[in-house]
């Protein structure tokens, strides 16, 4: 079974064919090439397939595309305003929490959504929003002090 | 030499090269590339069995699939492939040797149309029976995973034994065993384990390969060492190695789980069958816990005889390597390990076997640490064990047997260079820190404990003697350059590091040093490997050549220019000048394509600086070791102070301290990035992390839930990091590598500090909360049972 | 078996999207075990990926107001089969009345997946694991559930698991809510869970309640089902001592039958469950 959906990702109105086995990940990384969205374990534990649907982070690996039609999709690519990097991106630079890099959309957008509620931040409560994604690589802390950082920024 | 006026970039922490591609979803990875025009994707069918016998194949309805482009098994190229020891097959050819081993491949339009493929192959086993345990592998020749080991090749460097199931031997011999126990006042002995673990590396493991139809092959691979798979493609296809080119993107990880050949073989010899079409190979996660690579398991056994008043007079060890089904990188890792044997400690009287074993589970390859975590685990769990029997304080016991310059390197190896950097610095730092910021409160409740614990460590790159790398740096014509390396960007930050290095030789600002991300081994220049923290050093040591090579061609025509000889000419701020006449100055842009004086006679031409560093070291006696097995040391030392709830066994780790010896922290942050990252990852390996198989050998958890690794919330509270730096003369600008250094002394430490909060002895890893719950049952049930019935009265 | 294909797609199947109760239940009905129910998918899309289901027909039902409903009125909780927990955590009084549940929640999975994942799913599931069984029993919790042959009909939820993966659910029924009586004043409640790093199943979950009337426990993870068990006349004089805790875990130790696997051995699990079991009995006892 074949279904037409409309899918708003960062802001541009796209009008896929889709299948009904296929999932949103399936569709913004086959269909649109958003390869900015990863996978490293198709089913929910690893996060690096995390986007904003609706502004709510979801694992787009357990999400049927069909399930996306008429809505809004953020991608890493979202997070940028005209050429230059966010607040957020411009932190995870400067702290140190990039290195491999396979995780860095995931936790990006995942720091976007904590800042956007709009409540201050404690690092512990941090910690605990963030274990839905895995980094293997930098240990999370310059992960958690980049969200910190422009949390109290924008708190001031 | 360091030179002290010109230090723009070195030690300064400039923002890592790679940041903005990567922040920006812009980075590309193996995993993306989908759209290299006619490209079929792979799939492949694996054993069910951890030892059988093929019996048949029969692949003649999954043919009939429509988009099924090609299926091959192990008999359309059964050449012996391998790094150290041509023991491994592409596909199984005759009998399968672990749950997980590739049997049949297809290649076809999609994904799904390959999975329905292999639904429709049959294969017939006849069951042999397996060796799981590597102890009982080491004595076993009735069950051998490789009975025909007598016809493969092997690299010089290693013994292994035809008729068994050993892979490897290394010896390690110093003084006279004996004596050394009967001058010790006190033997302690002690057996320690760690089970395999996986690297759990983000991006799966992805090959594409094409064997075009004119003979040439195009690989693009997650592999870390892209000139390795171009060389050991070229051996696999009996194919000149300049006709092959292997792209490396930015790589999601590798931690050594992608050092070697893996799966690019099997995608090449599929495109050949498929006509020439280039072919996908991206695992799933469970593909990868089972059939990709894993790190080794080790056990060993250990006695130290030691005196009164705490001069350790004789070590004696053996080391069993579970190496899986394959020698891989598995031999060296039980080499580089059996050469060091007893850690950074000055021993008299050493006898030491390095035992690396087949077995029939998945195969192990290099791992971050390569074989020295594991062996820290062992000396410094031991270290602590023997300080605690003759009653001494941990690091003055440690400090009264520590490597001191001028005296040989564990076994009769080269004598420690005076600039060799100071294990003893980092013990000081490490236990005095732990102790002055030791928890002043008692913990919230009777059954929380705190305790302290410390380990040291050192390690060197393992590499072959001949081990080298390169550099160009090509000018743009505005005095920019292109530095070109052969060593990969996989997250540790090397490339901004180089860039580094280049800026400040050839005083150039850093925006105007460019360093690609991926290789592409034809356009860059050679290394021999990004692994075993060598990258820093012999890549960095390669990029300050190219950039003197360049400068002394940009010298050359200013000196005509200036009509000044070339040694008096200074580079600084894209001018050249002589000593002392700034105003007489040249610009980088109006030299580097070449010099037109104002009548149009020009000379000179485009400048490429061309350089190159080979390891300076020497094979080892194959009875003794000894001989000179690395190019530097780096030292180091972890803390941890933790608390134990002694009524789960759960552990929390309250302060990560850690000290390293790098010479010189080129970009300080970076260094601290990788002290964080790896310590992370190593107190996930340490208190959690272990491949669990049943009975047949079935991996019980291939994924990323039921194999736990740390999330977030697990990390320590506080991380306190030390960079010591007395320099190494033959560094770039004095430094050592790191990378994997960052790893070692975790686990160690945890276990002496689990010892320290509850006198609970633990040898084995993980040091999950069942296992430290049933051990405190085993060593203190009196205090179980206390605590239990304290929880109604407190 | 060993798997010897590890699937990166999903099977083949056909999606409905029934937008009233009674259209879902028409559809299942006409379609039995060929059909699945999806809310949040987080168990379903990993199950379909592995090919331990593989039904022709998926049934969003997502789009039913019944299953959508999140209602606290003064004598009960109603959740909605479909409410994220992430929506029913937004709910002050879940906090408040629900303690032990609001605990569990709240550790559920991930802050991600909470926006998906369902306490319908988690019990349909039937996991012997599942988080939210042993609260939902201490807070005697009752099934609603739907279908077309018999209508409605309510399950306490200690009659809801019938073996590892398996319910009380017909092929045609849908859970359409899990209701909860408002707890009497002085009610305490408590979860605990014990698992081997920040992210993972638990290994044993415990869950207590206790006011004047009634002590109620329940356990997941050690047992083919969670177990739960009424021992309210074993509290005496509403004091807990180690006499009263032995003749508990007397009780506790005869129902629970735990196996080992990857996440923990049967020892540990059975000590694991005491001492959780004297945790939770000191927090909402003494």
């Amino acid at each position: 079974m074949k279904k037409q959906i409309t899918l708003t990702v960062n802001d541009k109105i796209h009008e896929i064919l889709i299948k009904s086995n296929e999932t949103l990940l399936d569709i913004l990384r086959n269909h649109l090439r958003i390869t900015s969205v990863k996978a490293a374990c198709w089913q929910g534990d690893c996060g690096l397939c995390t986007i904003l649907l609706e502004g709510v982070p979801i694992k787009s690996c357990l999400v049927l595309a069909y399930e996306a039609d008429n809505k809004r999709v953020i991608t890493v690519e979202g997070l940028s305003i005209e050429g230059s990097v966010s607040k957020l991106q411009e932190s995870f630079i400067n702290n140190g929490a990039v290195q491999c890099g396979f995780c860095t959309s995931a936790f990006l957008l995942m720091g976007h959504y904590l800042l956007k509620q709009g409540k201050p931040l404690e690092r512990k409560e941090i910690e605990h929003l963030l274990n839905g994604i895995i980094c293997r690589c930098t240990g999370y802390k310059q992960i958690i002090d980049s969200i910190l950082a422009v949390s109290s920024i924008s708190s001031e | 030499m360091v030179n002290i006026f010109m230090t723009n970039y070195i030690g300064k922490s400039i923002p890592r090269k790679d940041a903005f591609d990567k922040v920006s979803g812009a980075a590309v990875y193996a995993f993306d590339i989908d759209n290299i025009p006619d490209m079929l994707f792979c799939k492949f069918l694996t054993s069910p069995h951890a030892h059988a016998r093929i019996v048949s194949i029969d692949t003649s309805s999954a043919e009939k699939i429509p988009g099924v482009a090609a299926i091959a098994t192990g008999k359309d190229w059964p050449v012996k492939i391998g790094l150290y020891a041509g023991d491994r097959d592409i596909l199984a050819v005759e009998k399968v040797v672990w749950i997980g081993q590739p049997v049949v491949a297809v290649a076809a339009q999609t994904e799904e149309i390959a999975e329905r493929a292999l639904e429709a192959i049959e294969i017939e086993y006849e069951i042999l029976p397996a060796i799981l345990d590597p102890v009982a592998a080491k004595d076993s020749n009735e069950i051998l995973v490789h009975e025909k080991m007598a016809e493969y090749g092997h690299s010089s460097a290693f013994n292994p034994v035809p008729g068994t199931n050993i892979a490897n031997l290394f010896k390690l011999r110093k003084g006279n065993i004996k004596d050394g126990f009967s001058k010790a006042d006190l033997v302690i002995e002690n057996t320690f384990r760690m089970p395999q673990v996986a690297h759990a590396y983000l991006e799966p493991i992805v090959s594409i390969g094409h064997y075009c139809s004119d003979g040439t092959i195009e690989v693009w691979s997650s592999a870390q060492s892209p000139f390795t798979v171009r060389y050991l493609l070229g051996v696999t296809f009996a194919v000149p190695i300049s006709n092959i080119t292997v792209y490396t993107p930015y790589i999601g990880g590798g931690f050594g789980g992608k050092a070697g050949l893996n799966f690019e073989p099997l995608v090449v010899l599929l495109s050949r069958k498929a006509g020439n079409r280039p072919i996908k190979l991206r695992l799933t996660r469970e593909e990868n816990f089972r059939s990709a690579p894993i790190r080794v398991g080790m056990m060993a056994h250990i006695k130290t005889g030691v005196t009164s008043d705490g001069r350790i007079t004789a070590e004696e060890i053996e080391y069993i390597w579970d190496s899986g089904a394959f020698a891989d990188y598995a031999v060296n890792v039980g080499r580089a390990a059996g050469y060091v044997s007893i850690g950074p400690y000055d021993i008299d009287n050493i006898k030491s076997d390095s035992y690396t074993i087949y077995t029939n589970k998945p195969y192990a390859t290099a791992f971050r640490g390569f074989g020295h975590m594991e062996l820290h685990w062992v000396i410094e769990r031991q270290r602590d064990f023997t300080a605690n029997k003759i009653g001494m304080d941990p690091v003055v016991f440690r400090k009264s047997n520590t490597l001191k310059p001028g005296k040989s390197v564990t076994a009769n190896q080269d004598r420690l260079r005076e600039d060799a950097g100071s294990i003893d610095q980092c013990l000081d730092k490490v236990w005095i820190d732990l102790r002055e910021n030791l928890s002043k409160t008692s913990p919230e409740k009777p059954w929380f404990f705190r305790g302290i614990g410390i380990a040291g460590f050192m390690k060197g790159p393992a590499q072959p003697p001949n081990s080298a790398s390169s550099a160009y740096v090509k000018f743009s014509e505005d005095g920019g350059i292109l530095v070109s390396v052969g060593t990969s960007e996989m997250g540790q930050g090397t490339i901004t590091s180089l860039a580094q290095i280049a800026a400040e030789e050839l005083g150039l600002p850093i925006e105007k040093v460019k360093i690609m991300g991926d290789r592409d081994t034809d356009r860059d220049a050679y290394t021999w490997q990004t692994v075993g923290s060598r990258s820093l050093f012999m890549d960095g040591n390669a990029v300050r050549d190219a950039c003197k090579d360049a400068k002394g061609q940009i010298f050359e025509i200013a000196s005509q220019v200036l009509r000044v000889p070339s040694e008096d000419l200074i580079l600084k701020n894209e001018l050249i000048f002589p000593k002392g006449e700034k105003w007489k100055h040249l610009s980088l842009a109006e030299l580097v394509m070449g010099y037109m004086y104002p009548t149009g006679e020009s000379i000179g031409g485009p400048i490429i600086g061309r350089g190159k560093y080979i390891a300076k070291m020497t094979m080892l006696d194959p009875e003794t070791g000894a001989g000179k097995p690395t190019i530097f040391e780096t030292f180091g030392a972890q803390g941890v102070e933790i608390k134990i709830n002694a009524l789960t066994g759960e552990i929390t780790i309250k302060r990560l301290v850690s000290a390293f010896d790098i010479g010189k922290a080129i970009n300080p942050e970076l260094c601290k990035s990788q002290i964080i990252g790896g310590g992370v990852m190593a107190l996930s390996i340490a208190m959690n992390e272990q491949l669990q198989y049943n009975e047949e050998g079935n991996l019980l958890n291939p994924n990323l839930v039921d194999y736990v690794i740390s999330r977030a919330a697990d990390i320590p509270e506080e991380f306190v990091s030390y960079l010591i730096e007395n320099p190494q003369e033959d560094g770039p600008y004095g430094a050592r590598g790191i990378g994997e250094l960052t790893m070692l002394g975790v686990p160690a430490a945890i276990g002496n500090a689990i010892f320290n909060a509850i006198s609970v002895q633990i040898n084995d890893l993980p040091l999950s909360p069942e296992k430290v719950w049933s051990e405190i049952q085993q060593q203190r049930p009196e205090l179980l049972a206390s605590l239990k019935q304290k929880i109604f009265e407190d | 078996m060993t798997e010897t294909i590890s699937y990166v797609g999903l099977p083949k199947f056909e999606i409905e999207v029934p937008n009233s109760l009674e259209e879902a239940l028409n559809l299942l009905h006409i379609h039995q075990t060929n059909c699945k129910p999806l809310a949040g998918g987080t168990d379903l899309l990993v199950d379909l990926r592995h090919r331990l289901i593989q039904p022709n027909v998926i049934i969003d039902v997502k789009n039913i107001p019944e299953l959508k409903k999140l209602e606290f009125t003064p004598n009960e909780l109603t959740i909605g089969a479909a409410v994220p927990i992430s929506e029913v955590l937004t709910l002050s009084q879940i906090k408040t009345y629900y303690t032990a549940l609001y605990q569990a929640l709240n550790d559920m999975c991930d802050e991600i997946l909470r926006n998906r994942a369902t306490i319908g799913g988690n019990i349909a599931t039937a996991s012997p694991a599942a988080d939210t069984a042993g609260p939902l029993y201490t807070h005697q919790a009752v099934v609603e559930v739907q279908s077309k042959s018999k209508g409605s009909r309510l399950i306490a939820i200690d009659k809801f698991f019938k073996g590892v993966k398996k319910s009380d659910l017909a092929p045609d029924e849908l859970i359409v809510s899990i209701n909860m009586p408002k707890p009497t004043i002085n009610t305490k409640s408590a979860f605990m869970k014990m698992k081997r790093g920040a992210e993972d199943l638990a290994l044993v979950g415990a869950a207590g309640s206790h006011n004047q009337e009634h002590t109620y426990l329940g356990f997941t993870a050690v047992a083919p089902t969670p177990v739960f068990l009424d021992i309210s006349n074993l509290i005496i004089e509403k004091k807990i001592s180690e006499n009263v805790f032995q003749s508990i875990w007397k009780e506790i130790d005869s129902k629970i039958s735990p196996i080992t696997d990857v996440r923990s051995s049967r020892d540990y699990r059975i000590h694991i469950t005491e001492i959780l079991t004297r945790l939770i009995l000191k927090e909402i006892i003494l």
